[in-house]
């Protein structure tokens, strides 16, 4: 019986859960800079004052789709299959952070405003700049 | 540069309609599909010109910036019906 052709959909997806240990570990690593780089500020909340950091990985479905409308048309080109990778993503990890009163934000955005968050992603500076998360993933892909 | 709104008239009075999971505008009738990123790159009118362009109206013509390959061509119709 003849094999079923994977389909380019297949092949990602097989390549998202390959990725997925090392999404996490960078979600978590960044979660934890961030959460560390925020403690001046969450110790100087009052009692009815919040400042959450919660860090969001995207799906597989949703980086599939997401690459798939990178290309003209929306499509991708079954003969390209090696050629597309999910690693050309931004945003397979992400964070959030959520701060209320509002005047808080100020606060946190300086706290933030540090040459590892708001350097661009170029050379060998791959530090925890949000941004860098595909460049962690793309060191240790598997291909 | 025609404004993305120009083209989007331009589009709408021509007959076209979007569709969002291919992100083209296409017509049925006469048989053209048109990217978003071709629609962007390309002025008012060169887009009013390939709207008029003469199809023979049985096989879908595609205006990309890139050529599609055929496995693309036939996902973007397949998904138009």
């Amino acid at each position: 019986m003849a094999e079923a052709k994977r389909t380019v959909e297949d092949r990602l997806r097989e390549e998202y859960f390959q990725l997925l240990p090392e999404i996490r570990r960078v979600a978590g690593q960044l979660e934890s800079q961030i959460n560390y780089h925020l403690l001046p500020v969450a110790n100087a909340l009052e009692e009815y004052e919040q400042l959450i950091v919660k860090s969001r990985i995207k799906e597989c479905e949703s980086a599939v789709d997401a690459l798939r409308r990178r290309q003209e048309g929306a499509s991708f080109d079954d003969d390209l299959t090696p050629s597309y990778t999910l690693v050309n993503l931004n945003d397979l990890a992400g964070l959030r952070i959520l701060v209320f009163p509002r005047k808080r934000i100020l606060e946190v955005d300086r706290a933030l405003r540090i040459p590892q968050f708001t350097n661009p992603p170029l050379g060998s500076r791959a530090s925890l700049n949000p941004s860098l998360c595909n460049n962690d993933l793309r060191k240790s892909s598997p291909r | 540069m025609t404004p993305l709104a120009t083209k989007q008239h331009i589009l709408d009075a021509a007959g076209y309609v979007y569709n969002i999971d291919r992100e083209v505008y296409f017509n049925r009738s006469a048989k053209k599909i048109f990217s978003v990123n071709f629609i962007e790159d390309h002025d008012g009118a060169e887009l009013e010109r390939s709207i008029r362009e003469n199809s023979d109206a049985r096989e879908w013509r595609f205006f990309f910036n890139e050529p599609p390959p055929e496995s693309v061509k036939q996902q973007v119709a397949s998904s138009l019906g």
